[in-house]
């Protein structure tokens, strides 16, 4: 029997970027915040102090500060003709656990999504026609319109005093920043990274290749900086331990220092830590939600009755708690109806490694989460895609994000992988490879998705997530071509060898890892029979229920996620705060 | 069973770090702890500590030792020794800094920034002007170079819960300021982490505090990017005091250090 | 080979010696110190000082790993102490299953699904190091450990209900890091693994060196608990965490 516990306004499941954000945003706002984060506490100081946090082994390969696959993980399976089986350990992606979320152990790569990107359908269908889009695809617009959410773009880079170049400031471009990027209202709020070897050569190469290199955007803060709510973030010192790693420098923008230590104090706001949430209660009627279940550090059951509840864990778990609450109609694959668990996405990656055998000494290890030359040039629609046969593109980079050994020991496809061959290419090629990668977006279709597992259950007996997924046809077209251009780039930089290595080539496998960017599920839109909730992230049948998070994505962009993560947050609080709370009721007609 | 205690009695020699007592070459055992500049060039680290842009070279070594001691040419109007002394040491009242073993690109660097006054000071502005490149560079490897002891503060009155505060400012930062750990960059226990990082250990106390405020007030402001005038900024007196009294105890030269121990063994 | 237990009562464990050669055996001592240098050549061998493994185990381990890492200049994987590592790897929660999804049934699943045998990592290897197929390994000739790895890395061999690949992939990867982590972890002895590729390990701060081009970095490296020019005491530490 569940612990009954006094009422909160708000209630918010997860203490990552979106959970803290919004109840920094509504405790200030006046309204009583509760956050319930399923890891345990966590804080720059002591937890994320070098050299301590600098142990490769620990963090990066073992992923202390990643979700426990031993109690909780999900199924997969290439498609519904195999048997879902569980994914046992952490490979391909890596959400988070605890206070800061994923947000602790990002790279700090901070975009925002071309215009073009948020109405995909509508500017395909413009520009080429409605059949130059591949008809298994189920792409669709997000509701939201670049416009709307440039002011949330921008604070949120401001939050994280991004370092960049900018572009286009409203409207008129700029030199040496991303020409093919939307307007922006002001310029990044500190200056780029600084430059190294591989990224130099990149920027010439590309040059001479006839792209448009810039500066990466960086939530890795290039000098000292105070954010909005009043975080002095230092400088980085590229110590190249950023992705699986918490920055013990205050220098990576992350959720602990940029905005829970802004908030801790307010009385408005609590947070309960190893706090996790088993369902979302809702009324009789269906029509609202009461609050949560969840079960405490003490191993107890509590129910917390709340006005309103915000679902801001991973992406993946909220899809997984409003499964297992009901909280929208479940996708089905065959039928294609259903909104929640539809249109699951994630990133199609490649790389093209030039090796220069020991002619230029690149240190690797001198690194950052952000450190990086971009071309946007093969991104979104910034290319003619005319007879293409298939829809988005990706950037095309180097970076330098680190030269940790084990995970980082480049040889060439050739050499055996073990033996005296192996280590004899290995100090060869360490300090004297780069690699030009091209960052993809994932299209969606009725095959690719998620939903319960009919055998496998998490610790706390719930069925586990199931996710079926492989690489779409239109994403392996998107994939050769864009890679094609790419290699272009990486065959301009005088090295002795190139060699092209494309993830979609073949079947997608949870083991390697390629990025933390999972999304969809619970996608945005304007009609409730093909999105899981309303332009306002506000659940269709539930209209005191929020969801933030990458599961929005109606499909996946050829950027890094958190920049639009963020946009959409504070789009979404700013509805709750200044639409919805005064009035509480669904703020887009047409729910079922 | 003989051959089994043998194996036991190299774990142990392993794992206690007392290597060169068991049956390394004899030439290892005879070698002296205070090398020769030759010697301790030899080793890499050291050589990398001691280089600013290039190997340091014995005519370079003995031209900073020449610089050090005032007798060059056009050299530094007041000789370094007078301050710092001749082995780096400096001076407990802590105006002069301990830079005996310092990574040699910093001290060149401060020099540099001396000379152009984003580092400015009345004394050692118009000496780094005075002094060439090359004198600079030459300095900076002599003094990289030159070990020193650690006076002995043993007899100062000892503020236990200030070093314990300074102790962990210096290991895990303060969560409430904002201070990340001064070991992240400093290296192993304040050694200093060449090419860019000054030492800590052993530094005088009174000139870490110093340097603190300089930060603090944008009296000193030849720090990349602002690193450490953000952290000073954050610090209050009793923080500065409390690292500063830290780091001055920590017995840099008693400790095992990477170039002595190596030198050692060598 | 012999084994015998430890005289110290907080060091409980059982000792292998891998090799034949006694009077090297204190060539470990020399080869800390002097990774750099020819000392490779003489041929040395290793005491290892195990937690999990049988002394068994452990000699056959140390040819495997030996394989995968073999000695040139630098040190082989066994004599930079990645039996240790993998050892303690195995006694530590990880080896116990930390990490791992243990929930069955326990299918036969596609490449691209992972592992999905029921075996925590400490069960693989005892299972694959106990197989027929590995028996004697220590004694074959070097091509004909080879062969046996080259095998298994085709997935053509299995140890039992462990495909070949499945035992090498875990072998590699263990092997990889044990000669690439912080010593604290028990391998990466003096740094050689660091060392050989250039890496300066944990204290890390480029703020004025991440932009100049092909700058030569040669500090000596420095791990979490330990620097250069002090051999790390892996397996001290490793029992005081647990």
């Amino acid at each position: 029997m569940a612990i009954r516990l006094p009422r909160t306004e708000v209630l918010i499941v997860g203490a990552g970027w979106t959970g803290l954000t919004a109840a920094y945003e509504l405790a200030n706002a006046g309204r009583k915040c509760v956050v319930l984060e399923r890891g345990g506490f966590r804080h720059e100081v002591p937890d994320l102090q070098s050299p301590e946090m600098h142990d490769e082994l620990k963090y990066g390969q073992r992923y202390k500060l990643m979700m426990d696959t031993q109690r909780n993980t999900l199924s997969f399976r290439n498609n519904t003709s195999e048997t879902a089986l569980p994914m046992r350990r952490l490979g391909s992606f890596l959400p988070g656990e605890g206070l800061g979320g994923a947000g602790v152990h990002w790279n700090g790569q901070l975009w925002r999504p071309l215009p073009s990107d948020l109405r995909i359908r509508s500017h395909y269908t413009e520009r080429y026609g409605a059949a130059s889009i591949p008809p298994d695809l189920t792409i669709q617009d997000w509701g939201v319109s670049y416009d709307e959410l440039e002011p949330h773009f921008d604070f949120f880079e401001k939050i994280c005093g991004t370092g960049g170049k900018v572009g286009n400031l409203r409207g008129k471009k700029t030199p040496g920043g991303n020409p093919f990027e939307g307007p922006r209202s002001n310029p990044y709020p500190n200056p780029p990274m600084k430059q190294t070897l591989s990224m130099k050569l990149f920027e010439d190469a590309a040059r001479k290749e006839g792209f448009n290199p810039f500066p990466m955007p960086s939530a890795n803060v290039t000098q000292r900086y105070v954010n909005p709510y009043g975080a002095v973030l230092h400088p980085c010192t590229y110590c190249g331990y950023c992705e699986r790693f918490g920055c013990g420098y205050f220098a990576k923008a992350d959720p602990i220092i940029c905005v829970y230590d802004w908030i801790k104090d307010n009385p408005n706001f609590e947070l309960r830590t190893n706090a996790t949430v088993m369902r979302v209660n809702k009324a009789p009627d269906g029509k609202s939600a009461t609050g949560v279940t969840y079960v405490g550090k003490d191993g107890r059951s509590y129910e917390q009755p709340a006005d309103m509840v915000l679902l801001c864990a991973y992406g993946l778990w909220n899809v997984h708690l409003m499964l297992l609450s009901q909280i929208g109609e479940p996708y089905n694959s065959e039928t294609g109806t259903g909104t929640v668990g539809r249109n699951y996405a994630y990133q199609t990656l490649s790389s093209n490694r030039v090796f220069f055998n020991g002619r230029h000494k690149f240190n690797p290890f001198m690194g950052a989460g952000a450190l990086g030359t971009v071309c946007d040039d093969m991104n979104g629609d910034n290319f003619d895609h005319s007879g293409l046969g298939f829809v988005g593109g990706g950037y095309i980079s180097v970076t330098q994000t680190n030269g940790r050994p084990i995970e980082n020991m480049p040889i060439p496809a050739k050499t055996k992988t073990w033996g005296a061959e192996f280590k004899t290419a290995a100090r060869q090629n360490y300090n004297s490879t780069l690699s030009v990668s091209l960052h993809g977006s994932s299209m969606t279709t009725r095959g690719n998705y998620l939903d319960l597992d009919p055998t496998y259950t998490d610790d706390l007996g719930r069925p586990l997530l199931r996710m079926t997924f492989d690489f779409p046809e239109n994403d392996k077209a998107m994939s050769k071509h864009c890679t094609a251009q790419a290699r272009r780039i990486a065959e301009a930089m005088d090295g002795d060898l190139v060699e092209s290595a494309e993830r979609a080539t073949s079947h997608y496998s949870v083991v390697p890892y390629q990025t933390t960017h999972n999304t969809g599920g619970a996608i945005m839109g304007i009609d409730p029979t093909t999105s899981a909730v309303n332009r306002y992230c506000q659940a269709w049948g539930q209209h005191n229920v929020f969801v933030f998070g990458a599961c929005l994505f109606p499909q996946n962009i050829g950027y890094n996620p958190t920049g639009t993560v963020m946009g959409l947050a504070y789009w979404t609080i700013n509805a709750i705060k200044n639409d919805y709370l005064g009035s509480p009721r669904p703020l887009m007609g047409g729910a079922r | 069973m003989k051959s089994a205690f043998a194996a036991i009695t190299v774990l142990a020699c392993l794992t206690a770090g007392s290597l060169a007592q068991s049956t390394l070459p004899s030439p290892v055992n005879q070698m002296q702890p205070r090398s020769s500049p030759e010697a301790l060039l030899a080793l890499p680290d050291t050589a990398f500590r001691a280089r600013v842009d290039r190997p340091v070279t014995r005519d370079m070594y003995a031209q900073g030792r020449l610089v050090a001691m005032g007798g060059t040419p056009g050299g530094a109007a007041i000789a370094c020794v007078s301050c710092h002394r001749l082995t780096g040491e400096g001076d407990s009242a802590g105006v002069f800094p301990r830079i005996s073993e310092f990574p040699a690109w910093y001290l060149y660097k401060q020099l540099g920034d001396y000379a152009s006054g984003s580092r400015p000071n009345a004394i050692m502005t118009p000496i780094a002007q005075r002094l060439s490149a090359q004198q600079r560079e030459a300095v900076s490897a002599y003094y990289a170079l030159t070990p020193s002891e650690v006076d002995s503060r043993r007899n100062r009155e000892i503020d236990e819960p200030l070093i314990q505060w300074g102790a962990k400012l210096s290991a895990i930062g303060s969560a409430e300021r904002g201070i990340p750990a001064c070991v992240n960059c400093h290296g192993p226990d304040g050694e200093g982490l060449p090419p860019s990082v000054p030492n800590l250990a052993g530094q005088h106390s009174t000139y870490i505090v110093s340097q603190l405020r300089a930060w603090k007030i944008d009296e000193r402001r030849n720090d990349p990017m602002g690193v450490m005038k953000a952290i000073a900024d954050k610090m209050e007196s009793r923080d500065m005091e409390a690292v500063g009294e830290y780091f001055s105890r920590l017995q840099a030269n008693q400790k095992p250090s990477p170039n002595r121990d190596r030198a050692w063994l060598r | 080979m012999i084994r015998n237990e430890t005289q110290q009562p907080h060091r409980r464990g059982k000792i292998a010696i891998i090799g034949n050669r006694r009077k090297f055996l204190l060539s470990v001592g020399a080869v800390a110190i002097l990774a750099n240098t020819s000392v490779w050549g003489m041929g040395s061998d290793v005491a290892v000082q195990c937690i999990y493994f049988t002394p068994a185990e452990a000699v056959k381990l140390a040819a495997l790993a030996d394989r995968i890492i073999p000695r040139d200049e630098w040190p082989s994987a066994s004599e930079a102490g990645v039996v240790s590592y993998i050892d303690f790897q195995l006694a530590s929660d990880w080896g116990h299953g930390q990490g791992l999804f243990q929930q069955g049934p326990h299918l036969r699943g596609t490449d691209q699904q992972g592992y999905q045998l029921s075996h925590t990592p400490r069960e693989l290897y005892r299972l694959a190091l106990g197989h027929a197929a590995l028996r004697g390994f220590e004694s074959l000739t070097v091509a004909e450990q080879d062969r046996i790895i080259g095998e298994c890395a085709a997935n053509r061999l299995s140890l039992g209900d462990i495909p070949g690949i499945v035992f090498f992939t875990a072998l590699r990867q263990n092997v990889v890091e044990g000669y690439f982590s912080d010593p604290i972890h028990g391998g990466n002895l003096d740094f050689s693994g660091w060392r050989m590729v250039g890496f300066p390990g944990a204290h890390a701060y480029y703020l004025t060196d991440v932009d100049r081009f092909n700058m030569s970095y040669d500090r000596a490296p420095s791990g979490v608990a330990s620097r250069a020019g002090k051999p790390a005491a892996g397996p001290i530490i490793m029992r005081g965490q647990r």
